[in-house]
């Protein structure tokens, strides 16, 4: 009894001193926000007792019956065309994994069929399986800020393809300000890669002796795979780029072409980084023969 | 003579008096952690007295962990010091929710109430379950609070998973506490911490007798 007694006077005093802390009484910014959600929990009488449910050490229970069958996650697709892609979204944003890029892919490609005719729409789709892409090829690596454009050309499209009665010049405006922010992206990841490429130049060159004792193959940052992927990334982004110009722009063909050709710019001078910098690991093996 | 134990639970100082309490906000990425943790230390800086610390990288995404340490005063005679943690819900951050989880008290699993996200957060709870059976706990026994985040974005059109759903899917057996809440609002984010200090005070009391 005298325990009980003191427990009581403990969870008393627990709950005073936050309540004097927590108390949302003047600290309150803005209950209307508020929803009108109980403030109990939902399972009280379920679970009346705050303790932990008493389990026994070796209780540790097979995961599968932790939780309930998970086969059973009903659809919520309705007939939405865009509930794929965001399932496809929200499960980038949580892991970046073959699977569900792959998904991600497919799900433009289907759309773009659908979408044929809608030249807005395609555009926003070009633009997301652009990204999908590149995060596809960078994985974690990615410019952070690629995650961010995703979400946010996502949400445009929705918003574009759920409001029908949008007028066009708004679906344009739309487009372009993620557009915008793609093409700023899209410089950034070039600037990114000449200042990894000038660092790996600066390397200082190895002065010790190479180990002679296993032949091993060397592994160069610099493999003509990684090369081709990030020809193919900026064709890609060249690609999205002139459909965009084509689309903003009245006088489209002079737009694209100075866009071409600064993509072009920006083509020669990372594989020429590159191809310098295979000529001087080249020069370093020849050395240390 | 040792003055301070690590228990098997929390650090407890008995020299000078004082239990260090570690509480997680454990759950799928995106799911409200770290503005659980905002909103508590954006509305009661003051009273709390406290500096928040966030790790970011990649865009907005907790890479490493939040923590928001405070003080609640003297409860039966021991100085009681509150830190809240948060972990990156990203799957691939598997290696630091583990060692975030080293010494955890008590648990507040955000399970996100969208319903896309139905799967991530039963994979989040088995990973948690895992994570904790790693250090040799099981989370039937760990004292944890139930929160179902997000429920104002019913207002917006999105399709939530209804409570009782979510309590079959996570609680099934659990059989914990659980709150609707938003993060972003403050809706039961003060109940959701109010709960899991008073359950995991009351737990590691009942570990020192």
């Amino acid at each position: 009894m005298v325990d009980s007694n003191k427990d009581d006077k403990l969870d008393h005093e627990i709950a005073q001193r936050l309540d004097d802390l927590f108390g949302e009484g003047d600290a309150t910014s803005s209950k209307s926000n508020a929803l009108k959600a109980d403030d109990a929990p939902v399972n009280e009488k379920k679970s009346p007792n705050q303790q932990p449910v008493d389990a026994d050490d070796d209780e540790i229970v097979e995961l599968e019956d932790l939780v309930a069958n998970e086969t059973h996650a009903e659809s919520t697709a309705d007939d939405h065309p865009l509930v794929e892609l965001k399932n496809m979204v929200l499960s980038i944003d949580w892991e970046i994994t073959d699977e569900v890029l792959s998904g991600f892919l497919a799900q433009i490609d289907a759309l773009k069929k659908t979408y044929k005719n809608e030249k807005i729409i395609l555009m926003f789709l070009q633009l997301l399986g652009s990204l999908g892409e590149y995060i596809k090829t960078n994985r974690g690596n990615a410019h952070p800020k690629t995650f961010k454009i995703l979400n946010s050309a996502f949400s445009r499209l929705e918003d574009v393809v759920e409001k029908e009665d949008m007028a066009e010049s708004e679906k344009k405006k739309l487009l372009k300000a993620e557009m915008n922010k793609y093409k700023q992206l899209r410089k950034q990841v070039a600037q990114r890669k000449t200042t990894e490429i000038s660092r790996g130049q600066a390397k200082p060159v190895q002065k010790d002796k190479p180990d002679l004792s296993a032949p091993k193959k060397k592994k160069s940052a610099r493999h003509p795979d990684k090369v081709s992927t990030a020809v193919e990334e900026l064709k890609q982004f060249i690609h999205t780029a002139v459909e965009e110009e084509n689309l903003f722009s009245d006088s489209g063909a002079a737009k694209s072409y100075e866009t071409i050709t600064e993509a072009v710019d920006e083509l020669k001078k990372f594989i020429h980084t590159e191809l310098s910098a295979l000529r001087q690991e080249l020069e370093m093996l020849k050395k240390s023969r | 003579m040792l003055s301070a134990y690590i228990f098997n639970m929390a650090f407890v100082n008995l020299k000078n008096k004082e239990i260090q309490v570690k509480i997680v906000y454990y759950g799928p990425g995106r799911g409200g952690k770290t503005t659980n943790l905002e909103y508590i230390y954006k509305k009661f800086r003051k009273r709390i007295n406290t500096e928040m610390v966030t790790v970011k990288t990649h865009g907005d995404r907790t890479l490493f962990f939040d923590f928001l340490p405070f003080d609640i005063g003297v409860i039966n005679g021991y100085d009681v010091k509150i830190q809240l943690y948060t972990v990156p819900g990203q799957v691939k951050y598997n290696a630091t929710r583990r060692l975030v989880l080293r010494g955890v008290d008590g648990i507040v699993f955000v399970a996100d109430a969208m319903a896309v996200r139905r799967e991530k957060n039963i994979l989040s709870l088995k990973n948690l379950q895992e994570n904790l059976a790693n250090y040799k706990k099981s989370i039937f026994k760990i004292p944890c609070v139930m929160q179902y985040n997000k429920v104002d974005l019913l207002e917006q059109g999105i399709p939530l998973l209804p409570v009782e759903v979510l309590e079959k899917d996570l609680n099934d057996q659990l059989k914990r506490p659980s709150f609707k809440a938003s993060a972003l609002n403050g809706t039961n984010v003060v109940m959701t911490l109010k709960k899991i200090i008073s359950m995991t005070v009351a737990s590691i009391k009942r570990d020192l007798k």
